[in-house]
């Protein structure tokens, strides 16, 4: 009886507990279950699915990562690599929230393993290069270099900032490291940016093709088409550049860029209707401040200022998000105000870019923003050194030329206005002809 | 001293205030600010389709669509350019989605067309376009269901939709009942899930049901039309004060109506909870064991909707009516083997009280749920009675307190996500525990009072005990009942997989 008594009493303490430890237990395995063996695949995988019958290498990739995290979220190398994955799906998709993960995956990936974390040092650079911040790309770049000397995405990192950062003969040889270590897609089309801004156009056409042959994902097939069509553009082949940029756009339907590159072939054609509807589906859909920009001009010179206006006002305000976002690119906006009516702000953001970095693209337009300002003689030295690299850059050249026009010096802007025709006749709806009316004038007697 | 307690009190409004007001000045735009987002609700009545379609377009989307708006000219959006504007996107977008049942299109006509501008970033307005849609259709039979919302397709962005049964029940709906985005205002920083692109949803319909979320819940038994109603109205007030300015009052009111809604779904037929309460009342149950079992259900359904809502929300691949489904299996299993045992213990004891001259009584059980407490079950044999029975009964009490408890009532998961997505999972926590204590609140009252209602029929049986149909009944009543838990059991077991598979 006592016993009885005894032996129900430690039972009643010990069943309660027992019992709901059980219970609980059960549906923890229960519910972790699904996530190996009969777990339905999700909703939202299953309408990816079905709206996207070929997934991408990419996609599959990023899946991969996330279910790899799901299952072990304190793995800082997977995290590593979802954060890249991230930031490559931002390019593709030009969908902008990608970076905000692909910051998050890589900062969980820093804070589990704060040292000798190469792999998410490499991310960090390509995240900083795509928000331009290109001295912190490079840092993020050495520092892997340290750690990780024989991985191609650490020299794809450093050529992409060096090369920004003005630094062209490192960036060259950031390049080649590339391509002896991982001669890839990602490594040929980096050299073949690289040999047009030398001025090695055949060579640079040569690396996108060889690219292209490597290309197995739509995104890839898209990003080589479209450079190999801005090649042909930029030399003034409509044909050509139509033709990648259309064999682009069978690859992939969406894809922004292709559609721009087709939208500057209509307005080069004269088919100023077929444009102008292409930038608006554009800028739509990723309304970039270049877009934005260009498409201003093409209304301007359709004869529809007002509407022109509605877009630059949109790339100023796109500019106060990035400044409240604690991004900016000043060599936009020196660019924009050079040309649309404020010399003062051209010059003093273009000093700004300047500080920060001399490469060919900013020394352009410092020397631009110079010559709105009145200041011929110093945008000269700024021009010369633009064209230092040799790179076959029509606006380049219309810039240089009507720099020396104003400095008097008839012949030599004779010659290079005529260099920028004939490199691409088209290179601006807005500057070409006006670089054909500064030659009519110099070569009149005067 | 009372000024002193005024001023803690001023003290901790302020400080509820401040946490609110910088939970809810979050960056306007997460997914980046030229993203135009799509958000769909459908709720799905026996006799029409209602979508509640809102968009939300970013600062520089809102910008592009300025001219449009400001027809005049003026720079400004006056009353009557905003409603024009709404009124002409909403038909748009009317025109623009696409909904069949059963192949049959359904003809969406616009009830209500409005737009707001919430401040973004950089001093620049957003948009937030909201219609109401609604069309007829014919639901009161099972069908299928299909919508599809492809507006908008040129821009980049957010794109969900929602869908629940009112009067209607959507099985294994693939989508969730409630936005996971709070309707576009709230986007979920989940670093392992895509930003959501749902363009479409096919849901199976059948007549009848609250929400898609309605599981198959132990000893389900068709609802009761008005009552559920009732519920429903309760549970998304519920769920809308997860969401609700948190005042002191508002939190108070809150936790009240969580005990509330807790002890109506106990009440509610056609849960294993109401068989603990009747066995409990049959095996001679004491008040402590009521209480016991009481606070077994408080402490399984709260950890398992904390486990499951967790897990839910941590893993996009779960799909919830599926986890609710196979913890029915699990519950109605546990049912099953406490039935079982009980079935043995009850054939021993009979084959023991033949050899031996008193019976070892055995649990019995009153009735599956109430409305059913007719079999008035009761088992000899007193004294030494207690001790014997709590040895082979109490384990059996606690199982049954698992089983009920084990599958989370769907709007206590409701309002858990609900605070989770506003970032009050404490706040939500502290909801779900008041609402596990109101059923453990309803468990206990209805033991206590079938325990008094069993001591008395007792009585009424020990004056009667001359009786030999009586006495026959009594003497195989734990057989029955113990059979009765095992097919009630099975039952559970079968009607999960049902939904199931």
């Amino acid at each position: 009886m006592t016993t009885n008594i005894s032996a129900g009493s430690r039972r009643r303490r010990w069943f309660p507990i027992a019992m709901i430890t059980a219970g609980v237990l059960l549906l923890g395995t229960t519910v972790a279950g699904f996530q190996g063996g009969f777990g339905a695949p999700s909703p939202l995988a299953a309408s990816l699915q079905a709206g996207e019958p070929a997934r991408d290498p990419l996609s599959r990739m990023i899946e991969a990562a996330q279910q790899e995290l799901r299952d072990d979220p304190d793995d800082a190398l997977a995290w590593a690599q979802l954060g890249s994955a991230y930031v490559e799906q931002a390019r593709a998709t030009a969908d902008p929230s990608y970076y905000q993960k692909a910051q998050g995956a890589l900062d969980r990936s820093m804070q589990l393993q704060p040292e000798g974390n190469g792999e998410a040092m490499i991310g960090l650079g390509a995240l900083a290069n795509a928000r331009h911040d290109f001295a912190q790309a490079r840092n993020w770049a050495l520092g892997a270099r340290e750690l990780r000397p024989a991985t191609g995405e650490v020299y794809g990192v450093l050529a992409d900032a060096l090369t920004q950062l003005g630094d062209a003969e490192a960036a060259t040889a950031a390049v080649q490291r590339m391509l002896d270590t991982k001669p890839g897609v990602a490594a040929f089309t980096r050299a073949s940016y690289d040999l047009e801004l030398h001025g090695r156009t055949d060579d640079a056409r040569l690396a996108l093709q060889r690219a292209l042959r490597d290309s197995h994902a739509p995104a890839d097939i898209a990003f080589c088409r479209y450079y190999l069509g801005e090649l042909a553009f930029n030399a003034g082949d409509l044909d050509e550049a139509a033709a990648q940029y259309a064999q682009g756009r069978a690859a992939t339907r969406h894809d922004t860029a292709l559609r721009q590159g087709q939208a500057k072939v209509a307005a080069a054609r004269g088919d100023l209707d077929q444009a102008l509807a292409g930038y608006e589906t554009v800028t739509n859909r990723v309304p970039l401040p270049q877009y934005l920009q260009e498409y201003g001009e093409l209304l301007l010179v359709a004869g529809r200022p007002e509407q022109a206006a509605e877009q630059f006002t949109l790339f100023t305000q796109q500019q106060r998000l990035y400044e409240a976002a604690g991004s900016t690119d000043d060599l936009a906006v020196s660019q924009f105000a050079a040309d649309h009516g404020d010399p003062a702000e051209a010059l003093r953001r273009a000093q700004a870019e300047w500080e920060r970095r001399q490469s060919v693209f900013v020394a352009d337009a410092m020397a631009w923003a110079l010559h709105v300002n009145g200041r011929d003689a110093e945008a000269l030295t700024f021009a010369d050194r633009a064209a230092s690299l040799g790179w076959h850059n029509a606006t380049f050249a219309y810039h240089r030329g009507m720099i020396l026009a104003a400095l008097g010096m008839r012949s030599e802007a004779q010659d290079q206005l005529t260099a920028a025709l004939e490199i691409n006749p088209y290179f601006s709806p807005l500057h070409a002809p006006r670089a054909r009316a500064a030659l009519d004038e110099l070569r009149s007697p005067a | 001293m009372n000024r002193a307690l005024r001023r803690l009190a001023v003290l901790a409004g302020v400080i509820v205030a401040l946490a609110l007001a910088s939970a809810a000045t979050a960056a306007a735009h997460p997914l980046g600010n030229f993203t135009v987002n799509h958000y769909a609700g459908l709720t799905i009545h026996p006799d029409r389709v209602e979508v509640l379609a809102v968009v939300d377009s970013a600062e520089i989307p809102t910008l592009q669509q300025h001219s449009q708006v400001d027809t005049d000219g003026d720079g400004l959006v006056s009353g009557p350019e905003g409603q024009r504007y709404a009124s002409a996107q909403c038909d748009q977008l009317s025109a623009a989605v696409r909904g069949t049942v059963d192949g049959e299109p359904l003809r969406f006509a616009v009830r209500s067309a409005e737009v707001s501008y919430p401040p973004g970033e950089a001093d620049l307005a957003t948009t937030r376009l909201t219609c109401q849609l609604s069309a007829p259709a014919q639901l009161d039979e099972p069908a299928t269901l299909s919508f599809r919302n492809d507006s908008g397709d040129d821009r980049i962005g957010w794109r969900e939709i929602a869908a629940v049964g009112q009067g209607v029940g959507l099985p294994e709906a693939p989508v969730p009942a409630r936005s996971i985005s709070d309707e576009l205002r709230n986007y979920p920083d989940d670093l392992l899930a895509e930003p959501l692109d749902i363009r479409d949803v096919t849901l199976r319909t059948v007549p009848g049901g609250a929400s898609s979320l309605s599981p198959t819940a132990p000893g389900g038994i068709p609802e009761i039309a008005g009552i559920d109603r009732l519920l429903g109205w309760g549970t998304d007030r519920f769920t809308d004060l997860a969401g609700a300015r948190l005042t002191p009052l508002v939190g108070a009111l809150a936790v009240l109506l969580s005990l509330v809604l807790g002890a109506s779904h106990a009440a509610l037929p056609g849960h294993g909870k109401t068989l603990i309460a009747a066995y409990l009342a049959g095996r001679r149950g004491t008040t402590r064991d009521a209480l016991l079992v009481g606070t077994t259900v408080t402490v399984t359904h709260t950890a398992g909707v904390l486990v499951v809502g967790l897990l839910l929300s941590a893993f996009a691949t779960l799909i919830g009516e599926q986890v609710l489904s196979w913890l029915g299996v699990l519950s109605g299993t546990l049912v099953a083997v406490i039935g079982a045992t009980l079935l043995r213990t009850a054939i021993l004891a009979r084959r023991g009280s033949s050899a031996a001259s008193s019976p070892v009584p055995a649990p019995a059980l009153v009735g599956v749920a109430p409305g059913h407490s007719h079999g008035h079950g009761h088992s000899h044999g007193h004294g030494h009675a207690a001790v014997s029975s709590d040895r082979a009964g109490r384990p059996a009490l606690l199982g049954m307190g698992v089983a009920a408890g084990l599958v989370p009532s769907p709007s206590a998961l409701l309002v858990l996500f609900a605070a989770i997505g506003l970032g009050r999972t404490w706040f939500g926590v502290l909801l779900v525990l008041g609402y596990g204590l109101g059923m453990a609140a309803t468990l206990t009252a209805v033991g206590l009072l079938l325990v008094r209602l069993r001591d008395r029929a007792e009585l009424r049986l020990a004056r009667a005990r001359g009786n030999r149909f009586l006495t026959r009944l009594a003497a195989t009543a734990p057989t029955l009942t113990a059979t009765l838990v095992l097919i009630v059991g099975i039952g559970l077991i079968a009607r999960s997989l049902s939904g199931t598979l």
